[in-house]
């Protein structure tokens, strides 16, 4: 009996659900740190909480990079791959655009 | 089934280059034609009483098709009667109450009972021709699923016929829709209806997602499927994480509306808003469940008339894929108007504007494909231009709707009506006529002719864009929406003329479009298996109708299915050239193959017909029946006659003994689904449980929500759980997974493991129930209600374990498992898996949430 090849989606999917993740990450994190008034303590020029989001942003980014460059270090052909790098372009250019507002929109 | 007969379908011209093979068919008739007899005396249904136990995916994907469309037609009557309403000022039609509850059920119907069904419908009776198929992967569940459909649905039309139906708007706002404000049955009827319903949207998800995965032709890689399966299998993914926050939501609602736990009421500690993240969670990626197998079908048929193969194949799945997250990221951009943080404004501003992008690429794909080829404007594709004028207008006001400043301005006015209007109509309706159009002589064999088909369009398009341009005028000019009569001094009255008189051409057109559908069924004349010349496996089926079995052979794919040549291998496939061939054993068999490669790894053999799934469905009414009427006292002999009716499902067919490899053709032989160690079941319930995990993370999100956002916290009176029961409730789900795991691993102890399984389970569910009873009175705060309903989540898992053991007892019994055949087995081991992880989070959960809650001081 052959066993399934369940992560073979996972190129695929990958980028988007650090996409999702991130994005629930900072939407939580931003709602939880207005609440807390995180905004409110100082901290490292700025504020906590614009502290924690710009940190969370920059690793969703980091993390994504760091995927398409594992991706591009194992280049194996095919369909899969191909499509998963399309998917990861655009899970990257999505981060950018969802979340560079956190550097100077106000806060709470 | 068909009186197509061979003989006739001899007759028809053919192209040239098909002559060689016309031979052949000839040559083959009578063996043809035993096949065809053997194949339908297996899958085929008798007539009469049988039909209730259909199973067959070509019977029930035409069920959901027709009753969705009687639903459409009722839906549209209730849109008339809005425009009659609003055709002048101050009118005496309607009172407001009675208007109410026509614009919900109005939106109701449309969006749950017409819209999601069609395409599922669509999608049955398709996606296993398209695949290669004989059915799909769990036939019974698709029975299921339509009837929990046509009894929710009848339960909603029959409040509406009764005066009760809802009336709180098709989203079901709170406070309205909560007791104070709601205390009639209306809102319940929405709440356990469309609940009802949804059973059948995540059965149907499970099904797609299985199907497309694990059911194709052999040979059919990823890359060569139909672009239709890819976007079904992506809309599957998205049903089973969308719909469970809705589900989840009005159990919430109803569970407060009929107990009084206070989830959404402000001075116990809830919040309305709560609902509202709960239902646009699944409300906003609703819209593109909706589109998507809309787009399916037009990257299925415009390069058909385009006359060449669709451009950017790969790119298009990659939007998907990328429309498919997006649109879950969007789900705020319905609530700008509540005072959320600017910030939190922008993400889903963003998201709003990003997710045109994707849709952009589907559009300029469909535009390079047209251009670079020679396209026909046959009557489908008049439709898709209607699509493509009607879809881009309402998407353009969508971006302009996502920017917070001018939603802010158009927020519940006649402009937010007009732009959803043309994105579901645009987006779905003109492209399911252009399917409906395209794949009606794979229905009846006959072809539509034209004449009235483009007079309906022209009704259609002009009636449309005449009702619901002139709601973007009235919308600007400040109309709000909801309301059933405005003052004749506001400027609004000739444009809503105009709008009603608008709807009224529109329904003319839909009229003959269903006169045509109907007059083409009776007198159309007939066609050969492949009228458009199309590249895709549908029109492989060599004849038409369908018969029940799809294929007398199964195909080998070796290039990408939409570039086949569907006469040619239709009549091959009817000759008996390809894969299971030969009827044996009564056994209803197709393939099963590797989810990537496309393999042919297995032969599945699929259930026959059964009552099962409709004494199912009549059981899960009678229990929402019961809430719906607050009849207690007969939810428990409902409960029991749900499990009852699903351990009536017949054990799948030839599990009875270790049978080893089977021939599937010549030279080739496979195992049987029930000897592999992941069938298409084990998937089912791997999916499953995704859509549960999305309830539930859904559910601890709710309730951190509340401890966040809502007012009148902390709980006064709040209190630790002892940490004696969660101990032992983690300890007893964590025995009861590893008693499921030595029943699967050493099927010789299989009794012993069962008996610790169910240890396990006594000693969580007892207590689970010591700390549900420990929770200071959850009708007093959300914070109590909030951990109860956790506590209960656990608990009702551990029954449904205890569910599974009992079945494992009972396959036992029948002598049907053995190491090979422990499907049952590993299926309850995902659950017990599951109940395990979940559980045990669960109870940390309460414990921290009581911390979070206040009650560490306590």
């Amino acid at each position: 009996m052959r066993r399934d090849h369940a992560p073979g989606f996972a190129p695929i999917l990958v980028g988007f659900i650090l996409w999702a993740v991130g994005f629930l990450a900072l939407y939580a994190g931003h709602a939880t740190g207005c609440e807390l008034g995180w905004h409110m303590a100082p901290a490292l020029g700025t504020n906590l909480l614009r502290l924690v989001l710009i940190g969370g942003a920059v690793g969703l980014l980091a993390a994504l990079l760091a995927t398409g460059w594992w991706m591009r270090r194992h280049p194996v052909q095919g369909f899969v791959i191909r499509l998963g790098y399309y998917a990861l372009i655009a899970a990257t250019l999505s981060a950018v655009v969802n979340f560079f507002a956190v550097f100077w929109l106000p806060l709470c | 089934m068909s009186d197509h007969t061979p003989e006739r379908e001899a007759d028809t011209p053919l192209p040239p280059e098909d002559a060689r093979t016309r031979s052949v068919y000839a040559a083959g008739a009578p063996e043809m034609a035993a096949r065809h007899r053997a194949l339908e005396a297996i899958w085929g249904t008798p007539p009469g009483i049988p039909q209730f136990s259909v199973v067959n995916h070509n019977i029930i994907g035409r069920r959901f098709i027709v009753t969705s469309l009687a639903f459409f037609v009722i839906g549209g009557l209730l849109a008339m009667l809005i425009r009659v309403q609003l055709a002048s000022p101050d009118a005496a039609f309607m009172e407001p109450g009675l208007y109410a509850q026509v614009f919900t059920m109005h939106g109701t119907i449309m969006m749950f009972l017409f819209a999601i069904p069609l395409f599922e419908g669509i999608a049955i009776y398709f996606l296993p021709k398209l695949l290669g198929s004989r059915d799909l992967a769990f036939p019974r569940l698709s029975a299921f699923g339509y009837w929990c459909y046509l009894f929710g649905g009848l339960m909603l039309l029959g409040a509406l016929a009764a005066g009760v139906a809802p009336d709180g708007g098709w989203f079901m706002y709170t406070p309205l829709s909560s007791l104070p404000w709601s205390p009639g049955i209306n809102a319940d009827v929405w709440l356990l209806g469309v609940t009802f319903v949804e059973i059948s949207a995540v059965s149907a998800a499970v099904e797609l997602l299985v199907t497309v995965l694990r059911v194709r032709a052999p040979g059919m890689s990823l890359d060569r499927m139909p672009i239709f399966a890819w976007y079904m299998l992506i809309v599957g993914g998205m049903m089973l994480i969308g719909f469970p926050p809705l589900i989840l939501g009005s159990i919430l609602l109803e569970v407060e509306r009929a107990f009084d736990l206070p989830f959404f009421d402000p001075l116990r500690g809830g919040d309305p808003l709560l609902w509202q993240h709960l239902f646009w969670l699944f409300g906003h990626p609703e819209v593109y469940i909706i589109f998507l197998p809309a787009a399916g079908a037009i990257s299925t048929i415009l390069p058909v008339f385009a006359g060449r193969p669709l451009v950017g194949y790969r790119l298009i799945v990659a939007a998907i894929v990328a429309m498919a997250f997006l649109s879950f990221g969007l789900w705020v951009h319905h609530m700008y108007a509540t005072g959320l943080p600017h910030l939190s404004l922008a993400f889903f501003s963003a998201a709003s504007a990003l997710v045109a992008v994707p849709t952009a690429v589907q559009i300029f794909a469909w535009l390079a494909t047209l251009a670079h080829g020679r396209p026909r404007l046959s009557i489908p594709m008049l439709h898709i231009f209607g699509f493509f004028v009607v879809f881009v207008a309402g998407g353009l006001t969508g971006v302009m709707l996502a920017m917070v400043p001018f939603d802010l301005q158009a927020h519940d006015t006649h402009f937010v009506v007009a732009h959803l209007h043309y994105v579901l109509v645009g987006g779905f309706l003109f492209p399911m006529m252009a399917a409906g159009y395209y794949w009606l002589p794979h229905f009846c064999g006959r072809m539509p002719e034209g004449g009235l088909s483009r007079i309906a369009f022209w009704l259609i398009f002009g009636g449309f864009n005449g009702t619901f341009f002139m709601m973007h005028l009235t919308g600007l000019l400040g109309m709000p929406r909801r309301v059933a009569h405005y003052p004749d001094d506001a400027g609004w009255s000739m444009l809503n003329l105009l709008s009603s008189l608008g709807s009224f051409v529109m329904a003319i057109g839909i009229a003959l479009v269903i006169a045509d559908f109907i007059l083409t069924m009776r007198f159309g004349k007939r066609t050969r298996p492949d009228p458009w010349q199309a590249g895709t496996l549908e029109w492989a089926v060599g004849r038409l109708p369908a018969p029940s079995y799809n294929f007398a052979a199964l195909p080998a794919i070796s290039v990408r299915a939409d570039q086949i040549a569907p006469q040619n291998l239709g009549r091959a496939l009817a000759l008996g050239q390809g894969y299971l061939a030969k009827a044996r054993n009564h056994w209803q068999e197709t393939a099963g193959s590797d989810m990537i490669t496309g393999a042919f790894e297995h032969i599945i053999i699929l259930p026959r017909q059964s009552y099962a799934p409709f004494f199912s469905a009549l059981a899960v009414g009678s229990f929402f029946l019961a809430m719906l009427f607050k009849v207690y006292w007969a939810i428990p002999l409902s409960v029991l006659a749900i499990v009852a009716t699903f351990l009536a499902w017949p054990p799948t067919t030839a599990a009875e003994r270790d049978r080893g490899l089977m021939p599937a053709r010549q030279g080739l032989d496979l195992p049987l689904h029930p000897e592999v160690a992941r069938p298409p079941t084990w998937w089912g319930m791997v999916f499953t449980l995704a859509a549960d995990l999305t309830l539930f993370v859904s559910l601890l999100f709710g309730a951190l929500f509340l401890w966040l956002a809502a007012p009148n916290w902390p709980p006064p009176g709040n209190a630790m759980p002892q940490m004696i029961w969660l101990a032992l409730a983690a300890a007893g789900l964590v025995v009861a997974a590893i008693g499921g795991r030595v029943a699967v691993r050493q099927v010789p102890r299989i009794v012993a493991g069962l008996l610790i399984c169910a240890a396990g389970y006594a000693l969580a569910l007892g207590a689970t129930c010591m700390l549900m009873a420990g929770v200071p009175a959850p009708t007093a705060h959300a914070a109590n209600a909030a951990r109860f309903v956790v506590l209960a989540y656990g608990g009702f898992h551990a029954g449904v374990g205890l569910v599974f053991v009992a079945i494992g007892f009972v396959r036992r019994w029948q002598g049907v498992v053995s190491a090979r055949r422990a499907g049952d087995l590993r299926i309850g081991q995902l659950w017990h898996d599951y109940t395990a992880v979940t559980g045990i989070v669960a109870l940390g959960f309460v414990a921290l949430f009581a911390v979070l809650a206040g009650g560490g001081a306590g």
